[in-house]
């Protein structure tokens, strides 16, 4: 029987999630073309919103789960817009 | 109780690695395509886990409302994660941005010089 103090493991869960989005940084620099920046984009958004819904558990705040589902929403919007200005250009 | 709690640590476990999968793969791997690859599908099920470990924690303090809206917000990722890398991936290739050079085959590109043989192009 372990016993598991209140909100260790959403703890860990969040050191966790941050020092594996630290390497995303370098390859955020790196990237050789602007479709990998625009991709590492993405994955910092989803992460973001990862972060936000483990911040309203911790902090028994549920207004934050909608700014969670915003920024789930604004970061598609950003990068299907993003693909269509490298697609297409800025006009068209 | 306990039990619950068990799946809910395996749950953060497992979309934390899926997660640390998704970093790896867009270190590694050589190419614009091959990062697509890695981090849409990682990304989707690794988000979709720990929401769903979320979604039980929160279900088991006695919210089950909030509970339904972590719900919403992961259909959502589900939905939009794999659009986004389609459309990015579609724009790089439109783009010109080069494949591997040990990539083997490349179906789409056969596929418009077929169209353009033919004179017919679907966008």
């Amino acid at each position: 029987m372990i016993v598991i103090p209140n909100m260790l493991i959403e703890y860990i869960l969040v050191i966790g999630l941050l020092i594996s989005s630290l390497p995303l940084l370098y390859a955020l620099w790196r990237g050789p073309t602007t479709s990998d920046r625009a991709l590492v984009f993405e994955v910092f958004g989803t992460m973001g919103t990862l972060l936000l819904a483990i911040l309203s558990f911790l902090s028994d705040r549920s207004i934050y789960l909608d700014i969670a589902l915003l920024m789930a929403l604004f970061n598609f919007v950003g990068v299907v817009a993003i693909a269509r200005y490298l697609e297409r250009g800025l006009l068209q | 109780m306990n039990a619950i709690l068990y799946v809910i640590i395996f749950l953060y476990a497992a979309g934390l690695f899926f997660n640390v999968a998704t970093v790896v793969g867009i270190i590694r791997l050589p190419d614009v395509y091959c990062r697509l690859h890695s981090s849409s599908k990682n990304t989707t099920l690794g988000s979709v886990l720990i929401i769903l470990g979320l979604a039980l924690r929160y279900i088991t303090a006695g919210a089950t409302f909030t509970a339904v809206k972590l719900l919403l917000i992961g259909g959502i990722i589900m939905i939009v994660t794999p659009i986004g890398s389609n459309a990015l991936a579609h724009s790089a290739y439109k783009r010109g941005v080069p494949l591997w050079k040990g990539s083997v085959c490349d179906q789409y590109g056969e596929q418009q010089k077929s169209f353009k043989k033919k004179g017919t192009y679907p966008e």
